[in-house]
């Protein structure tokens, strides 16, 4: 099951290396996020004494952009293949319809954290922020909260690609179930990391890590009915 | 045993004598706490008789969301996915109800009628939202597939009714749990509250269902007579 969906990861990203359609809009997407956060605060520096506030709002900004370019990079996981007619061949491959999710949650998973990563980086440049020094926290809260994000948006994203209303309901069904899953608790994560807190990070953390067990087991038992043909 | 219109009566009969029997006792028979230290708005207790019980059936037509959803992708028959749908609007018109009764009572009492940073608030907000996204999905989705995607959101939104229901012990929540604050004498009005409203709800279910049946119905009708055309 695993080299089955490994292979149709690799699918994936070799698409994505002949147009370079999904990453590239991603991309784009979160540098006009945070350089219009950057130009909505004006002057207002995130770096200065009210220190506590600060980085709730810096939290808040790095993971409102994972979200929204994370929308992005779910929306073509299943709908591409739909329109191409290329989900019937993915369906035929004699292997269970689990291991087409872990091929997809990889490949997308894989694709939202490159750019929130690009993210964290145009709001140091664009910020001048240096995130109290906590890079690596920050990357590993960064991983598990993406991971946590693609497991259930994988899922929504299969249910929402038959719709003809796909492009604005995936949105509303990813607000609904990602938001105060993996959304809230990653920015309370990042608040406590940033602040060296440590005691603040591992609830959120060990929320955030149950939830993706959870998005996992209800993935692997009800993709087979998402994908019926 | 059949279901008849005659069960239908007594049940409609029923539901209006206990919602009269809830209306009669919230106004003249319960103890108002009055001499209780800390309440600021005793009249305005009368309100839990209706918003405790709006609650809980809105969490019960949840429930049968997530065992009609799983029933229907258990056996396919399309009268599971027509109880699913039908008790999840009736749901979010209850939960609606139980959001705007429980703002009110906290505005009386508290001052202020709604607190993003209280857990139950936040999370019965969230709850109520997944079930609007659940109906947005149905509106949606065509075809056949319409039955199999929206029971599969139906058990993926369901894990927020624990997590509603266990969010009031969270140290974020002001919400009131209910055993501490309750005069014993009142415990018998909020029971007659509970059945009323439980009366209510499966009122509102058979209407909506029935609507959809005949709606069903007039689908084969008219597909019969484009056929003989």
């Amino acid at each position: 099951m695993m080299r089955e969906a490994l292979a149709i990861a690799g699918k994936d990203f070799r698409l994505e290396a002949r147009t370079r359609e999904r990453l590239s809009s991603m991309v784009i997407f979160s540098l006009m996020v945070v350089l219009s956060f950057r130009f909505a605060f004006g002057f207002f520096d995130v770096r200065v004494d009210q220190m506590q506030e600060s980085r709730s709002i810096v939290a808040a900004i790095l993971w409102v952009t994972f979200f929204f370019a994370g929308m992005l990079g779910l929306a073509p996981a299943f709908a591409k293949e739909a329109d191409a007619g290329t989900i019937n061949g993915l369906l035929l491959v004699p292997t269970s319809r689990f291991a087409l999710y872990l091929g997809k949650l990889a490949s997308s998973l894989v694709f939202i954290f490159v750019v929130s990563l690009s993210t964290i980086v145009f709001f140091a440049v664009f910020f001048n922020y240096d995130y109290s020094g906590q890079w690596g926290p920050l990357i590993a809260v960064t991983l598990l909260g993406t991971l946590g994000y693609s497991s259930i948006g994988v899922t929504v994203s299969a249910l929402s690609a038959s719709a003809k209303t796909r492009d604005i309901l995936l949105p509303m069904l990813l607000i609904a179930v990602a938001l105060f899953t993996v959304i809230v608790p990653s920015i309370n994560a990042t608040v406590g990391l940033l602040s060296g807190d440590i005691d603040a990070v591992v609830p959120s953390v060990v929320y955030v890590g149950a939830f993706t067990v959870i998005a996992l087991l209800l993935s692997y038992l009800l993709f087979d009915d998402i994908v019926e043909d | 045993m059949n279901w008849t219109k005659r069960h239908d009566i007594a049940l409609l009969a029923a539901m209006l004598v206990t919602l009269l029997l809830l209306a009669y006792m919230s106004m003249f028979y319960i103890v108002l706490p009055f001499d209780v230290p800390g309440w600021h708005a005793p009249i305005a207790f009368r309100i839990f008789f209706f918003h405790i019980p709006l609650a809980w059936t809105a969490y019960l037509s949840f429930g049968i969301v997530f065992v009609a959803s799983v029933a229907y992708l258990r056996t396919r028959k399309p009268k599971w996915d027509v109880v699913a749908s039908c008790s999840a609007e009736v749901g979010v018109l209850l939960t609606t109800l139980a959001l705007l009764t429980g703002s009110l009572w906290s505005k009386a009492e508290q001052d202020y009628y709604w607190r993003w940073e209280d857990a139950r608030l936040f999370t019965t907000f969230i709850l109520w939202m997944a079930y609007i996204a659940y109906m947005a999905l149905r509106a949606g989705v065509r075809g056949d597939a319409k039955a199999r995607v929206s029971a599969v959101f139906g058990i993926i939104s369901f894990v927020f009714v624990p997590l509603s229901y266990i969010s009031s012990r969270s140290p974020t929540s002001l919400h009131p749990t209910t055993p501490g604050f309750f005069p014993p004498q009142n415990a018998v009005t909020l029971l007659v509250g509970v059945v009323a409203l439980t009366l209510l709800f499966f009122c509102l279910l058979r209407v909506r269902a029935y609507q959809e049946n005949l709606r069903a119905q007039l689908e084969i009708i008219k597909e019969e007579m484009e056929e003989s055309n």
